[in-house]
This record gives C-alpha cells, structure tokens and sequence, in this order.
C-alpha cells in the first residue's frame, strides 16, 4: 500500500505566506507518511511538527526532493510545492491508482487555479512530435470535459506521486532543466523506461503558480517562451539519435529564426526570444550529452505511441483558438472611430478614374512620357537600381557627388513596373486624378471620420491648380508629393507602429521628391512629438536615410538644398503678393484677362480662408487648427525660397515649383471648406457638389492642358538619342555623344554616355552645381570650335573626351552642320529624329568611369527601409466588427451622413 | 480638450498662417544661393571663314547655250585672300576667299560695269558666307530680261541643290530644278528663264544638301535693241517679320522722266517685291522714311500667300530714303530703283536684297564714293563705331527705329554694334547704280556663347 511508505515533500520557495494552507490542507486530509518542507525561502517558516529541511534557493526542486529523500526510505514521493494545497480526496485518488495498477510509475492530479477554483490550470502534459511542450487542458473552465483522460504523455510536478524505483531509477528531474520542462522530461523517460504516467481527475489540487514561476518568481512572457525553447531544443536533442544532432541543432535554429522573422514581421514584442532560447539549448553540448547517456542507459521502451503526443490537427485547431482570441482581444481595445474607405468613396474613386481617363487619355499606352521636367526613365529595372545610391551621373559631362534621394527614390519606385520602368510614371501620371482623389480622401482622415467632407477633400484634391499644373510642365516631384502629402498627414495623426512605418515611408516620399517640403514635414513630425506620440520623430529615419549624403554635401550651401529634384525645369511662378492667388503659375481662366483671373483667384482663396477659419472657430475643429502651423511654415518656405535660384538648366535659373508648397496650405482650407460646407445640416447636400464643381471650374485651365494639347508632357520613345548611337552604345558602351544646340546666343552643349541621359541621372548635385563640372570646360571648348570653320584638332578633342557621335539638334540647312561638316574626323550619318548626326572616325578609345554605388548608402538606406516596410506592413485583417465611426474625435463637427 | 485650448490653437494656427502669407507677399528672402546660369564664352581658335565671289558677268556668248563669263569684274578683298579659284563649266569663275587675320574682318565685293550690245549697266555686290539655305529676290525672265542664277561652292564637299521657284501666280512648277549637283570648288550658273519662263517677278529658294553654297542672280535688260540695266543680287538667309533697306535712291523726275511714258521702261520705277512663303496671308506695313527732311510715308497692304507681288512705290521724291517693312508673318522682299542719265542715254537699275539685322562687327568694303545707309529697328538707341579705311573709330548713335546715312570713300570700312542694326551701300557711278551690303557671319566666330544642358 501506498499509504504505508510515503514520503509528502513540499518545497517551499517563493509563497511561504502560502504554506500553511498547503500543510493545513494535507492536515485535513489525513495525508499519511512523513511530510518534509524544504525550505529555500531562507527565511524561517511556520511548521506544524513538520520536517524542515533548510536549502539553498537555487536548489533545484529535483535536488530538494533528494536533500528531503535522504534519510528516508519510504517507496513512493509526493510532490508538492508551497502555491499547491490539496482538495480533501486527491490522495486517495492518486494513490488508489498506483495502489491497483503496478505498471503505472508515476500518477498526477487535476491542477486548478488557485484564484478561480473551476479553471483547470493543468491536467497532463503533452508535446508535439517535434517537441513542442503543451498542455492537454490549459485555462479551462473544468465540466469535466476532460475528465476521461487518464493516460497521458506526462503530468506536471505539483502534486506527482512518483514510486521511489522511478525516481531512483531516473535520478529524477534532469539538473539540465531546472525551470520549465523537468516534469515533461521526467515522465518521458519514465516511459521510455517502460513505466505508465496517469493524470487522475479525481485527484484536484490547487496551484497559483506555474513551476516555471514557482521556480523563478514573476517571469515575463519573453522569459517563458525563451526558457520554453531552450527546453525544446534540449529535449529534441537528448531524445534524437546522437547521429542526426547536428541537423537537429540546425533545423532547431532555422526553424525558431524563422518563426522570429514571422512575429518581427508582425511587430510582435521580442520576436527573437524563442530564437534566443533555442540557441542557448543547442549550446548546452555536454548537459545535453549527458542527458543523453542517462536516457540511453534507461530507455527501454521508446515512446512511440502517437496518442500520446498532440496531433498537427489538434495543434492547429490549438493555433486559430489562440489567434481568435488574440483579434478578439485586440478588437476590443480598438474603439477609436476613423475613416472607412466605404462605398461612396470607392464610387468616387471610380468617377475620377474615369475623368482622369478622359483628360489624361494622350498618356494611355505611351511606352514612356517626356517634356518639361521629365524625361524618360532608363529602359531596364536593373539601369534604374544602379541609381540607387549611384556616385556618378553623366549630367553636366559626368559629375561625382554623393548619392541623391530622389534617383534612389525612383530606382525602388520603378521595380513595381519592373518590365518597363518608364511605365509606372506613364501610370502615375495618367491615374494622377483617382490617385488624388484617394490620397485626399484618405488624407482627410487626419481632420474628420464624415465620408462627405473627406469626398469633398479629396474631389478638390484631384482638381486643384497644383496637381494640374505640375502634370502639365511634368514635374513627377511635384505630382508624387501632392499624393504623398496627405496620406502622410494622415499617418502622422496615428500612433501605432503602422501608422509610424506610413509615415516615414509617406515623409520619405514627400521630401525626397520635394526637398522644399522638408521644414513642414519636420515641423508637422515635431508637432506630433509634442502631442502626445514622441515616437513620431522615428518618421524622419526613412527621409534621413535616403538623403544624408545630400544633406551632409549641402553644409556648404543650405539653400541649395531645397531646390526640386529630377530636372530642372524653370518655373513661370508669380511672387510676392501673387503667389497668394496659390497657383503654381499665374492664374489663368478661359477668356478673361490675367488680371481678372487673378483677382478671382484672390476671392477663390479669400472663401476658402473664410470657410476655414469657420471651421476652426466656430465648427470648432482644433486638428484644422493644428494644420495651419505647417501651413503656414510651407508658406514661410515660400516666402524664403521662392525668389531664389536654385539651380540652373540650359543656361537659364530655375526656381522652386510652388505647387507642393501651396498644397500644404491648399490642404488645410480643402480641410475646412469641406467641414464647414458639410456643418450646414439643410444645405450640405447641394453645397457639397457645387464646390467641388467651383473647384473644377477655377482650374479649368490647367485641368485640360492635357486634353487640349497645352500640356508640355507628351508620349515620347523610351530612347532619347537617336538609334544609330543607341546601337553603337549597346555593342560598345562607354562612348559619349556630344549634342550641341543653337541658341540665340550661341550654342548650348551637352554631353550624353551611352544610350542618353535618363530621370535618374539628373542629381541634385548637377542641377544645382556653382561651377562648372570637371568636363564641362572642356567640352564648351569642344562645341564652340565644332559650329566654326577652324584649324581646331577636333580629331584629338573627340577622342580625349570619349566621345563617338556629335548630334546638331537643327535642320539639316542650319550654318552650323557646314561648319561641323568642314572639320576633318568627322562623317556625316545623316539626319535623325534628333538632328543632324556625326560620327567620329577614328576608334575612340573610352575610359570607363568609376559607376560603383556607394554601399554604405545602399546598405543603411536598405536597412532604414525593410524597417519601416515591416513597420508598415498591415497585420491584422480589416475590423469586423462595426465601429460607430460617427462618434466625433473632435466634437462640434457634424455628421449627417447617417441621419 | 477645453473651450479655451481649442480655441488658442485655432486662433495660434490662423495667427501664424496670416503671418507667413504676409511675410510671403511682403518681405523680400533674406537667403541667397550663389547660383547662376552656366555659360561659357570661347573664343575659337585659328578660326577660318570663307567668304565666296560670284566672278565675271556672265552670259552667252555670241549664239552659244552655255553660260560663262563674258566681262570680268574688279575684286577688292579686305582682310583676307583668295583660297581658291571655282572651276565653271569651261574656264575658272569665282572665287573663296579666306580670312588672313580676324574672321570678322574679312570681306570682299566685285564690280564691273559694260556697255556692250547686249548688256550695259553697272553691278557691285558684296561676297558672302555660304549658306545652306537661302533666298533670291528679283530679276525678271520676260521678253528682253534674263536672270541667270549662279551658284557657288567653295568648300571641298559636293552640293545637292534643290530650287523651288515662286512667281506671281504662285509657286513655278520648275523641271530639273531639283538634285543640282556642285562639285567642291565649283560653280554652276543656270538661267532662271529655264525653270520658269516669262515670269515677271520671280522669288528663289535655294536650299544646298551637302556643302553651303553662295548664291547670286545677275539681271539684265535689253529694251528692243537698247541694252539698259545690269545687277546681281546677293541672297537673304531666312524670311523675316521685319525686312529693312537702309538706303534706297530715288532718281530724279528729271532724270527719268520721260523714260516712264515708255512701258517697257517700266522696270525703272521703284517697286517692292514681296512673298509669304508660309500658308497665311500676311498683313504688312512699308515705312518709306527720307533721309531729307520730310514726313515718313507709312503704307500697309496685305500680301497673298504663296505668289510673289511687286508693288512699285513710284510717289516717292527724288533722294535716299530708307525702307521697312514689318510683317505679322514672316516674308521675303527685295527692293527696286532705276536710273537714267539723260547725258550719257546709261539706263540702269539696281536690285537691293533686304539688310539682315546684324550686331557686333561687320565689314563692307565699298567700291567707291558711295552712301552707307544704317537702320535701327530696334526700340532702343544703338551706338555703332565706324572706321573707314583704317581711320579713326567714329560713334555715332541710331536712335530708336532711327536710321542714319554717311557718306563713304573706297575701301573696308567696320561697322561695330552693341545692338542689332542693319547696313546697305548704295552705290552710284557715271555707268549706273548698284547696292550691296556688309554681311558678318552667320555664326559669330570671335566669341561663342557656350550654354551647359
């Protein structure tokens, strides 16, 4: 009988306030035999008439059961902890178990949660057949549902009662596992060794620890699941053959690096931890030896049954609970209202495809687009990524400086149309309305949860001047930052990781494209900073990272900094008290005069201001409010920028491109025309159109230019040299085609390698550049005795600048082609779309240039960005349960949307 | 969020966007960039230009079919020397000049007069830059009058010529005018009665594929039996909105008089011929401005598209007068005066070919005494510095669409601008009249303007 020789041993380490109710509940039930504590607390404990057995506290409870064991002789050990009292009847039910069935080694009680009686904290444990540890029944409600298991893989430590053979046998718990997965490991090898484990519902104790926190006290999430994995990894490896260890080591690895990826990649805390733990278990090399030898010496009896281990269905049916009440959980937090992208916006996004279709339909089924600021993109997805990071453009005769955001920019942007990078700015230019219209609407977000106002937002998104005006003179900067910026402004508002990682993509976008917008970026991330979200401030990482060799080569010069990348293209932009009107050029309105239409557009903004400053005051919208700062800032950017000359093209200045400035300043009054129009409960439903159609009809000019042919954008072929040369650079690159250009003055030259300058080759560093870049003097020399009857050595020059073609940009009857023609070297190809083409003679022979990308940039920037990407990266599926988004964040702002 | 705060933010936010669009609208940037356009100015070296001569007056000798020189002319080269002599069909005829020294400087004319059976007259006419596209105006192919059209190539490359004709019922139909070969250093004259006979007022269009060629018309008239009129007529680069003759001489009513009784004198009376080459038709204005005192006559017309016209402006008084001719389109025109000395019985006429607007230095060498007429389309007053001869360096100041004539010895003289002006010599001697102008280069050798793309 059982009764006749058992050894109780509690072990007391961490709840010593809890062990009198442990000793008081096995008073009261009668328990027979010795009780011995081990005490580990080192602090004296109340006993009554028990053994005390006084330990180290980092004494293992394996090892505290040995210290209690001794002296003693009795055949079967209870184990017991100090969190653990016993119900009246659970020894009787263990025992009565080893009592009637000898093969049964080691019997182990239902476990409920000490601070909710009917949840079943543990009843047997189990694992998979790879190893993971699991409980069979873990934070149930106990109905007896799994009260007809008995046989089980194994049973935890609180209230195991073990034979003493066993115990001996197995040297009990394994030292290499000291904290979490003894009791596993020691029941697996009590059947390896050919011994049963039971769990006996019957027999109920009450635990308010697990033994993992029972041995280390409070123990966070990461911590359990490291302990966890370190378990794993050394259970795997113990009970695998010796041979294939250093696969499992591997596969052990690999598999937790992977899964960390996977929860990295769904922004869970400490993603590494199971990875961490993983490792520390492989590193365990001689306890895991030693294991190993003792369960060789003992393993009888492999474990094989597979009802005893969880099954891959059970473990998913396991895995979607867990996920289910993770969204559940999270949805619950989630009670903020926000802007649904719903069926009226999906509607209107529709209407401004198609208006975007109607007007932009010159651009559709272009290869490529070119005129005014924009020029072809290269022809393969691999030419544009060696922009990124690139310390070498051909512009300006081939120029050295450090790599440029933008070109970078454009090298990632255009591998979304990898087959044909020029495509994805024929699309952006094409769809520029409906991708307005959504960045507008989306952007609205960041003032009002009202579908209505957000339309009305983005509907005069898609329409205003700037938009139009920047498509028409082809400034991809200016485009690409009108529908960054409110998608922006509507990430900085949020405060999740999401919303962050949006942001600073957003922010990246915004001020690479458009380096003016830089001090209202920066002010607008401040502004979040100091309301509440500091974290905000890591939105500036990604704009950082793109563009710190810029900023750092800019010391010299600041201003220049702000001048718009791609090409530089001179603006008509009015000054001064004109550039109030906020149009990117001077207003024009079919039929009437620049003054009158100048004057109107006074009145169009001096509305919208009115309507605004209703909307702040009165609807009382304080996010309108907070808007104007960086609107104001934009226009502070203006007012300092605006006159200069920031870089130069063709001989001519150019300045800033206002639009995206005024954006900023045309969003908040979008903003506010929008809030007030929808506050007026009777009339919002015809006030609404009839402003969006005001809208339209102000810029009806630009808005058409497109349709109407006024546009200086235009299809145009992805080659920019003509196709003779473009052969010639794919069989031997690395010449240079010299292009000369009468002017009114004289000529202008320009140097062009291989198959032509593209978008990316345009640098800030060329655009922007005070003198003349290392080949240009050169080059000038060359072109200006080329259009000249001279005894100049063209021969020599051509072949000392690399160059293999010469292109006169004019009619084949132009002076200049007999005065190219009289010099010897040269012969005359013929005429081509680009002019009048030369060869040179002799074989040129061409020093390639160092094109080598600066890795460091490559290498941060790419860093920076799979950060923000992942930061971006959604994790949770759309919210399924409605949300009444109509609550107001900002109260006074009237929805009737609903009513 | 509070009443208040709500509030201080609105009022915060509309507080400082006022304040930036004032700074905006108001207050000059205080930043600055140091950049500016790039350009460089090159001076080439060891430039070479070559100017080309036309020759002898060329015609047919006796019954023959051939063109070829039948008197030779006087040369007189500044600045420069003869390169080469052109081969013409038979003999050598013509010749490329090259500058010596300054490309600028170079410049050359020729000048001859006769008085034979078949041709008198006098023609002086400067030697210019070849050009690969140019225009001829004047000369007629009706009964009596030939235009023999002579066209020169220099260089050491073949030309491929292609004429188009107009005429005064519109562009001439003209077989073999196209695919004109001029071998290198050649020249090849043509009779203009063979591409369009009978044609009263023709306009030339020249356009060279290959090698600029210098293209001239030599005109004559042989009234019945009565030989009267010789000129040639150097070519105009590009139609033009505004066309300038800074010196045109109207003969006396005395002098001429009673020829005009006579139609087939018609042909002396001043006369403008004008065309439109584009497709619309243009609306123009003629200024007629005299050097003596008196008020400018302004006279506008429209001008058909397409055929050439010749409006005779026979009101004018005796004197040097100096004519625009502003267009909303651009135009070709050339210009018409006639003489006659009742002593000798020498009838002449002289054709002017429009005066480019030209700023910097521009040589003419004149033939003799001679008028220099200078023309100022421009808006705002030029000053221009005259040496003649290698003289002392004169400036004189053209005031806004001002003009001014000086009178001029034999020799180069250099015409140096700060602002575009026009320049023509009108030329008169006892064996008739001739008008010739000062032509720079197409391209300004000294100084190019290098522009960075």
């Amino acid at each position: 009988m059982i009764r006749d020789s058992l050894a109780v041993v509690v072990v007391s380490r961490r709840h010593p306030e809890r062990l009198s109710a442990t000793l008081a509940s096995l008073a009261a039930d009668k328990i027979p035999g010795t009780i011995t504590v081990v005490n580990l607390t080192e602090t004296s404990v109340a006993l009554t008439g028990q053994t005390e057995i006084i330990g180290p506290p980092t004494l293992s409870l394996s090892h505290a059961v040995d210290l209690a064991l001794a002296d003693s002789s009795s055949e079967t050990i209870w184990i017991l902890r100090d969190d653990t009292s016993v119900r009246p009847g659970a020894f009787a039910a263990l025992a009565s178990i080893l009592d009637t069935s000898p093969s049964v080694g080691i019997v182990g009680p239902k476990q409920m949660d000490a601070k909710s009686p009917v949840t079943i904290r543990e009843m047997g444990e189990s694992m998979t057949r790879s190893g993971f540890a699991l409980q069979i029944a873990e934070r149930e409600l106990d109905q007896a549902q799994f009260d007809r298991t008995t046989d089980v893989l194994a049973v935890g430590e609180a209230g195991m009662l073990v034979r003493r053979s066993v115990w001996t046998l197995l040297k009990g718990f394994d030292p290499a596992l000291p904290a979490l997965g003894g009791a596993l490991d020691f029941c697996f090898r009590a059947r390896s060794a050919g011994w049963l484990v039971e769990v006996v519902p019957a027999a109920v104790i009450d635990t308010a620890v697990t033994s993992h926190e029972a041995f280390m006290g409070d123990v966070t999430e990461t911590q359990a699941e490291r302990e966890e994995a370190r378990a794993r990894a050394h259970r795997v490896l113990v009970y695998g053959p010796a041979a294939v260890r250093p696969l499992l080591t591997l596969g052990l690895t690999f598999g937790s690096l992977v899964r960390g990826v996977g929860r990295f990649l769904r922004k869970r805390v400490n993603p590494f931890a199971e990875w961490r733990g993983s490792v520390a278990g492989v590193l365990g090399l001689n306890a895991i030896a030693q294991s190993h030898r003792a369960y060789r010496a003992i393993s009888t009896n492999p474990v094989g049954g597979g009802r005893l281990f969880v099954s891959a269905a059970d473990l998913r049916h396991r895995r979607a609970t867990q996920r289910d009440e993770e969204i559940a959980r999270r949805e619950a937090a989630d009670f903020t209202p926000r802007l649904e992208f719903g069926a009226p916006a999906i509607w209107f996004t529709g209407f401004a495809a198609a208006l975007g279709l109607v007007l932009g339909g010159r651009f559709l089924g272009a290869t490529a687009l070119s005129g005014g600021a924009l020029i072809p993109m290269p022809a393969t997805v691999s030419e544009s990524w060696d922009a990124i990071g690139a310390t070498w453009s051909d512009v300006a005769g081939g120029i050295h400086a450090g790599p440029d955001g933008f070109a970078a920019l454009m090298g990632i942007v255009s591998s979304i149309t990898w087959w044909n990078p020029n495509l994805i700015v024929v699309i952006l230019f094409t769809f520029a309305i409906p991708l307005s219209f959504i960045a507008g609407f989306i952007g609205a977000g960041s003032v009002t949860t009202n579908s209505r106002v957000a339309i009305v937002v983005g509907a005069g998104w898609a329409l205003i001047p700037t938009l139009h005006g920047a498509i028409s003179e082809g400034r991809i900067t200016a485009v690409l930052a009108h529908i960054a910026l409110p998608l922006f402004a509507r990430a900085i508002t949020g405060s999740t990781a999401l919303s962050l990682g949006w942001a600073s993509i957003l922010a990246a976008f915004a001020w690479v494209s458009v380096p003016a917008l830089a001090p209202v970026i920066v002010v607008a991330v401040v502004l979040r900073a100091l309301t509440g979200v500091p974290s905000a401030l890591l939105a500036l990482t990604l704009p950082l990272a793109f563009e710190w060799p810029r900023l750092s080569e800019s010391l010299a010069n600041p201003v220049a900094y702000f001048a718009d990348r791609g090409l530089p293209f001179p603006t008509v932009a009015p000054h001064g008290v004109v550039s109030l009107t906020l149009w990117p050029t001077l207003p024009s309105f079919p039929g009437l005069d620049t003054e009158i239409a100048t004057v109107i557009a006074f009145v169009v903004v001096a509305v919208c201001l009115v309507l605004t400053v209703i909307a702040v005051v009165v609807a009382d919208n304080p996010r309108v409010g907070a808007l104007l700062l960086p609107a104001a800032i934009a226009l502070l950017t203006w007012a300092g920028l605006g006159p200069l000359t920031l870089a130069t093209a063709d001989g001519e200045p150019v300045g800033l491109f206002p639009g995206p400035l005024f954006d900023v300043v045309w969003f908040v009054l979008l903003s506010g025309v929008a809030i007030t129009v929808s506050s007026i409960r009777f009339a919002a439903g015809f006030l609404a159109p009839i402003s969006v159609a005001l809208i339209a009809a102000v810029s009806l000019v630009p808005l058409t230019a497109v349709a109407t042919g006024l546009s200086r954008v235009a299809p145009a072929d992805i080659r920019t040299l003509p196709a003779y040369v473009q052969a010639e650079s794919t069989a031997h690159p690395g010449g240079a085609t010299l292009i000369l250009t009468p002017t009114a003055e004289g000529i202008r030259a320009e140097l062009q390698r291989d198959a032509g300058v593209t978008l990316v080759d345009w640098t800030a560093a060329a655009a922007t550049r005070q003198s003349l870049a290392e080949n240009e003097g050169a080059m000038a020399d060359l072109a200006a005795n080329l259009i000249v009857e001279s005894d100049f050595d063209v021969a020599a020059a051509v072949s000392e600048a690399g160059i293999k073609f010469v292109v006169l940009e004019a009619l084949p009857t132009a002076p200049e082609v007999s005065a190219i023609a009289s010099h010897a070297g040269l012969t005359e190809v013929g005429v081509t779309d680009r002019g009048v083409l030369w060869r040179v003679n002799e074989m040129v022979e061409t020093t390639p240039v160092n094109r080598s990308p600066d890795l460091t940039y490559r290498v941060i920037l790419g860093l920076v960005g799979l950060v923000a990407l992942i930061a971006a990266m959604p994790t949770s599926l759309p919210r399924r349960r409605p949300v009444v988004d109509d609550l107001m964040p900002a109260a006074g702002e009237v929805d009737d949307e609903h009513s | 969020m509070s009443i208040l705060s709500k509030v201080t933010f609105g009022a915060a936010g509309l507080t400082a966007l006022g304040l930036s669009a004032y700074v905006a609208a108001f207050i000059p940037t205080p930043l600055s960039t140091g950049i500016a356009p790039l350009s460089t100015v090159i001076s080439p070296e060891s430039v070479t230009r070559n100017i080309v001569c036309s020759g002898d007056v060329v015609g047919y000798i006796g019954d023959s079919a051939t063109i070829s020189g039948i008197s030779p002319t006087t040369q007189i080269v500044s600045g420069g020397g003869t390169a080469t002599n052109l081969t013409a069909d038979s003999a050598t005829n013509g010749s490329a000049i090259t500058n010596s020294g300054v490309s600028l400087d170079v410049s050359a004319i020729e000048f001859g007069s006769l008085d034979t059976d078949a041709v008198a007259g006098y023609l002086a006419t400067e030697c210019g830059d070849p050009l690969n596209d140019q225009w001829l105006i004047g000369g007629s192919t009706t009964t009596g009058r030939d235009t023999i059209i002579t066209i020169s190539n220099g260089s050491d490359v073949e030309a491929r010529i292609d004429l188009e004709i107009w005429g005064s019922a519109g562009k001439v139909d003209a077989p073999g005018s196209h695919g004109i070969v001029v071998p290198a250093q050649s020249q090849r004259s043509y009779s203009v009665a063979g591409f369009a006979p009978d044609e009263g007022s023709p306009v030339i269009h020249l356009v060279s594929n290959g090698a600029a060629v210098w293209a001239t018309l030599q005109t004559t008239v042989v009234r019945g039996l009565v030989p009267g009129g010789l000129d040639r007529i150097g070519s105009v680069a590009t139609p033009t909105v505004s066309v300038s003759f800074p010196v045109l001489r109207v003969p006396t009513e005395k002098s001429i008089g009673k020829l005009l009784a006579d139609p087939s004198y018609a042909d002396i009376v001043a006369a403008l011929r004008l065309l439109v080459p584009g497709e619309t038709d243009a609306t123009i204005t003629i200024t007629l401005d005299p050097y003596a005192e008196g008020e400018s006559q302004v006279v506008s017309a429209s001008i058909p598209a397409g055929s050439t016209l010749d409006l005779p402006i026979s009101e004018l008084s005796a004197g040097d007068w100096a004519v625009t001719i502003e267009s909303d389109q651009p135009i070709v025109a050339g210009a018409r005066v006639g003489f006659h000395d009742p002593a000798s019985g020498i009838t002449d006429l002289a054709w002017a070919s429009a005066s480019p607007d030209q700023t910097g230095t521009v040589s003419v060498t004149v033939p003799g005494d001679a008028a220099l007429g200078l023309a100022n389309g421009g808006s705002s007053e030029v000053t221009v510095s005259i040496v003649n001869n290698g003289g002392l360096a004169e400036d004189v100041i053209i005031p806004a669409r001002g003009k001014l004539i000086i009178p001029v010895g034999q020799g180069v003289v250099t015409l140096t601008s700060n602002a575009p002006v026009s320049n023509a010599v009108f030329v008169q001697t006892r064996n008739g009249i001739a008008t010739l102008r000062g032509l720079t280069a197409p391209i300004d050798a000294s100084s190019v303007v290098v522009t960075h793309g």
